[in-house]
């Protein structure tokens, strides 16, 4: 708890002398990252592990640090693979049908921060463009703050029903609606 | 293994279980994201006939070439209706041994059968193999399986109980030792629940002479029972532990082990297993002769291009209390190539440790040919 604090007096320092410098609202850009998902198909529970895709985007916050007013994240859909060339490419033709959808879009909603202060873990609302649908989603984030970035990790499920995806088939093997999602990238502020 | 070794040995398996990032007749595919076997084989513990997934997902990581639809059955010419699963395999093994001063070469076809399978409705499963292994004509499978959903399923019948590591490779000294070598499928009665997580496998064992081969191993008559419990790990390993208790009318016997297959990194697989068994000789004749011993069996390989792996193989036997083992142990490289859809071949070189003999070391070679349809 006591590191938790210490960061995050460090992050509100640090952020809110970047503030200044850049005014009233601060830009965390997405540097490097990695976006996964993990599916299970039945009979046999085979664990479907899809890997490769890159988050792009930002992040803005207030001066102030007590909030983000937006966010927004893309992920190029043909960057996964499944480890299985087949199975990947009956993925992206027929269910994601990446030609015609090649991007996932998540918008996050703005967020107070509790007590104003940039927090270890929260719950963050948005909406997730996938598939030519556009949902609401809530994704468990976890924030570490570092020297002028942030590295963050969240996690969300999402229904492949909701985003009128096919559910996916192959030969008897039915893959379960519910798919995770799991990502990790880390923020830089934006130079002025 | 020396007494300064063992503990040595124990701590390095129980540390590569514990750190493990990925059992059955092609378990290093595991490491595939296959934690279980039933997405690829109709038996829900593995081996035997493949179902339509195993074969089609076989193409992507199995073989060196091979071209979408190439393993299907018999080349795909014969569509088979999507209830019916069949295959059938030969194998031929050209097998050398120096030992005590004796040569032994022998050159022959240890199995030909053939299997099929068909799904009745959506739940129930019927399986009978029929074959020849080494001039033996045999029914090594044939149950009916029954998968109320995806949690449950309930089989009975002919089959291996899924005690350990389950290789197609009969002859290392886990399988063979404790009663799991070919032909000694018995009759049983199983339970399995199964989740994202693990399984717990129960089996109750009902061997029977005319069934389970006890022309091969009067241990095929044993009667009793075998529980199998196993996690799932980070999607490409699979570690867990197996009781076996069994009576028979020569043996009795309890048997307590732990395995580990996991992937290391993209191209390297750890698979090991370690047992112990204790046991009695039944007959009053026999003075009630007792044995206790620690086996173990296992390899590290390395898949240097698709289809092509490369191992390194430990098997050993080390009797603890012992009126009926010898220490033995085997050591050495193999090759398995899978080059196509429908062809594997195997080579094993191993120097061999067996204490019954005067002049206990010696050499293996090992060459198998296989060919499923």
């Amino acid at each position: 708890m006591t590191r938790m604090i210490r960061h995050a007096l460090y992050a509100a320092l640090v952020f809110a002398a970047a503030g200044t410098a850049l005014g009233n609202s601060l830009v965390y850009k997405i540097t490097s990252g990695t976006v996964t998902f993990l599916a299970t198909g039945k009979p046999g529970f085979l664990r479907i592990n899809g890997e490769g895709g890159k988050p792009a985007g930002h992040f803005t916050m207030d001066a102030g640090h007590s909030k983000v007013t937006s966010g927004d994240i893309t992920v190029h859909l043909d960057a996964f693979e499944t480890g299985l060339a087949t199975r990947d490419r009956h993925m992206k033709e027929k269910y994601l049908e990446t030609k015609k959808f090649p991007d996932a879009i998540f918008k996050a909603a703005p967020l107070a921060f509790k007590d104003g202060k940039v927090p270890g873990e929260t719950d963050l609302k948005g909406t997730l463009t996938l598939h030519g649908v556009t949902k609401p989603v809530t994704a468990n984030v976890k924030v570490t703050a570092k020297k002028f970035a942030m590295q963050i990790e969240a996690d969300f499920d999402i229904v492949l029903s909701d985003f009128k995806i096919e559910i996916p088939e192959y030969a008897g093997i039915t893959v379960a609606e519910k798919v995770k999602v799991h990502t990790a990238f880390l923020t830089k502020v934006q130079k002025p | 293994m020396n007494r300064k070794s063992f503990p040595a040995f124990i701590t390095f398996f129980f540390f590569a279980a514990a750190f493990s990032t990925a059992a059955h007749a092609f378990p290093e595919n595991v490491r595939h994201g296959y934690a279980s076997c039933s997405s690829c084989h109709v038996s829900p513990t593995g081996g035997g006939v493949l179902t339509e997934y195993g074969r089609k997902a076989s193409e992507d990581f199995l073989t060196t070439w091979g071209r979408e639809g190439e393993n299907g059955f018999l080349w795909n010419a014969v569509q088979l209706p999507s209830n019916v699963a069949a295959g059938a395999n030969v194998r031929h093994i050209s097998y050398k041994r120096d030992l005590d001063g004796v040569r032994t070469e022998k050159r022959f076809i240890m199995q030909v059968e053939g299997e099929v399978a068909v799904k009745l409705g959506s739940k129930v499963w019927v399986d009978f193999s029929r074959g020849g292994y080494n001039k033996f004509e045999q029914t090594q499978r044939a149950y009916v399986l029954v998968a109320p959903n995806d949690n449950l399923f309930l089989r009975a019948g002919k089959f291996f109980v899924p005690y350990g590591i389950y290789e197609a490779d009969h002859t290392t000294i886990t399988r063979r030792e404790l009663g799991f070598d070919q032909g000694m499928e018995t009759i049983n009665t199983e339970i399995g629940l199964q989740s994202e997580t693990g399984e717990i496998i129960g089996d109750v064992i009902l061997g029977d002479s005319k069934t389970g081969d006890a022309s091969i191993d009067p241990r095929s008559k044993d009667r009793g029972v075998m529980i199998r419990a196993a996690s799932y790990y980070g999607g490409k390993s699979q570690f867990g532990v197996n009781l076996l208790s069994t009576t028979g009318d020569f043996v009795d016997r309890n048997a307590f082990g732990a395995f580990a297959i996991t992937g290391l990194g993209e191209r390297f697989l750890y698979l090991g297993e370690v047992d112990f068994e204790q046991k009695k000789l039944v007959s009053s004749l026999s003075g009630r002769k007792q044995n206790s011993a620690l086996m173990s069996h296992q390899r590290v390989s390395f898949e240097a291009t698709r289809g092509l792996h490369v191992s390194a193989n430990w098997d050993s036997l080390l009797p603890l209390k012992s009126d009926l083992h010898t220490r033995q142990w085997s050591a050495g490289p193999g090759i398995q190539w899978f080059p196509w859809p429908h062809f594997e071949f195997s080579v094993q070189a191993a120097k061999i440790y067996q204490g019954a003999y005067s002049d206990p070391r010696g050499y293996d070679l090992k060459m198998m040919s296989h060919l499923w349809l």
